[in-house]
């Protein structure tokens, strides 16, 4: 699985970082138990600083998608993904407020709204193995 | 100095002079001398102008040294005509490094005239699947053939200890007769095995720096860069390999035909074989590096011309973490110079190669 960054994008590198770690683990690209590359190796071949993918890493480390293994080093989580918290379900709401004020106000209609939802859902799991509860 | 020496010193001044001429042909089509250009640049005539004129300039100078090198070391020892050759290799070095100067103002001079703009590429690309850039090199098992030689030339030097004359011959004249004489000691009777082991830490060295440096993508064909980048590691890899192996074997053949007699004449055609099949190789990589398109790789990270020092070729970068990178010459890669293992690295192979030389030169004087 490759990871593209964008340096001029306004999403801050470390979070592109993260973002596209957890869709490689929802497509199924990245299955529990597989070893992620080092972050001196993975800073050296993005050629970015070590901080941002040592940000990166222990964001995801504390949210439990990924896990310090004794002799791989940093591996996706073998023992389940975390479930869906209060917390997450509130992150999600907090970010879709503004995608669908911004779709009504355009006058997207809520069956609309709710397709395109579905669709990226299935596009995130589409190959097969997704992370799927 | 014999034909035959004359012969081999002259034709490794040529290869050198070779590799030093072409320099403006090598690695990334859109570099001229350390100067990015933009893809239409590239078939424009002004710099292939540009390209050639360095290319007559120290092919000419090269020429003419060589000439006058030749006519003067015709007669005269070996020593001295190691010297003269030697200082020859000199002046065609200083020679290159004026005319590169040259040939990059002129070509910053037509890039502003042009009006030519690079855009600096602002993506970036990694692979996420550790098993795949794992043993992008050799194993570190593979030198163990080149320490079984070593060993074969201690373990011979050894046993026969007491049959090495206590004071041997070095050098043959012109006359096949010996005219150089030391004495044996355990230094002088174990040089070559010392050399042999430096040989081996700076090869292994090399490989070790292949396995670390960094396999940067190119955003825009993650896959096939991902490829040719392990190609390319493995190629340089296993050609190391073999040169080195070879280079060992030679010296313990010296080391045999000067303590225990053996003919001279097979350890001169194995040299020859050697030098050959090192020129031949190494052109040979070359070019298939060339036609598969393995030395048109653009390491992205290290694009920034303010980062590469010293006519284009140093290169330092405080910002970027990796130690080793992608050559701008696409022929193997170089040490970032901002980092301080970078530096220690580099003040050590330089020394080791250093030591390796000097010891047989200013041994047998």
């Amino acid at each position: 699985m490759f990871i593209e960054l964008d340096l001029q994008s306004e999403t801050p590198i470390y979070a592109q970082l993260v973002d596209q770690i957890v869709e490689g683990i929802a497509s199924g690209a990245l299955k529990p138990g597989d070893p992620l590359p080092s972050i001196r190796n993975l800073s050296e071949d993005l050629g970015i600083n070590l901080h941002t993918v040592n940000k990166a890493y222990n964001l995801l480390k504390q949210e439990g998608f990924l896990q310090v293994h004794r002799k791989k080093g940093v591996i996706v989580q073998p023992d389940g993904m975390p479930g869906v918290t209060e917390e997450f379900e509130e992150k999600l709401r907090q970010q879709l407020r503004s995608l669908a004020a911004a779709a009504a106000v355009r006058g997207m209609s809520e069956e609309a709204f709710a397709q395109e939802s579905k669709s990226v859902y299935r596009d995130m799991i589409m190959n097969r193995g997704g992370e799927q509860r | 100095m014999t034909v035959l020496e004359t012969i081999l010193i002259s034709s490794f001044y040529l290869f050198i002079a070779l590799l030093i001429s072409i320099q403006g042909y090598t690695g990334l089509r859109t570099l001229l001398f350390g100067i990015a250009l933009p893809e239409e640049a590239v078939q424009d005539t002004a710099v292939r102008g540009i390209r050639r004129n360095y290319v007559l300039l120290t092919g000419g100078f090269a020429i003419v040294i060589g000439a006058a090198c030749f006519t003067v070391t015709r007669d005269q020892t070996t020593v001295w005509s190691l010297r003269w050759w030697g200082a020859a290799i000199l002046l065609l070095m200083i020679v290159s490094v004026f005319a590169v100067r040259i040939s990059r103002m002129s070509a910053q001079r037509l890039k502003t005239a042009r009006g030519w703009q690079v855009a600096l590429q602002t993506k970036r690309a990694a692979n996420l699947m550790v098993g795949r850039t794992q043993r992008s090199v050799l194993g570190y098992w593979w030198y163990l053939a080149h320490v079984a030689v070593m060993m074969v030339g201690i373990f011979f030097a050894v046993t026969r200890w007491n049959e090495i004359p206590q004071s041997f011959a070095i050098h043959m004249g012109p006359n096949d007769s010996p005219d150089y004489f030391i004495n044996k000691s355990v230094w002088t009777v174990f040089m070559m095995n010392i050399v042999q082991a430096l040989m081996i830490a700076l090869f292994a060295g090399y490989n070790r720096m292949i396995s670390h440096a960094r396999t940067s993508l190119d955003p825009q064909d993650r896959e096939a860069s991902l490829r040719k980048q392990l190609k390319l590691k493995k190629i340089h890899s296993i050609t190391a390999w073999g040169i080195s192996l070879l280079g060992i074997a030679n010296l313990g053949l010296l080391q045999a035909v000067i303590l225990y007699g053996w003919k001279l004449n097979l350890l001169l055609r194995f040299n020859i074989s050697f030098v050959v099949v090192f020129i031949i190789t190494l052109i040979g990589v070359l070019l298939y590096l060339r036609f598969r398109g393995l030395d048109q790789h653009r390491d992205v990270p290290s694009q920034e011309e303010r980062h590469w020092k010293w006519l284009g070729s140093i290169y330092a970068n405080p910002e970027d973490p990796a130690l080793f990178v992608l050559d701008r010459y696409g022929f193997g890669w170089t040490i970032n110079m901002a980092n301080p293992r970078g530096k220690i690295i580099a003040a050590a192979s330089i020394t080791v190669l250093m030591t390796a030389v000097l010891i047989p030169i200013f041994s047998f004087r």
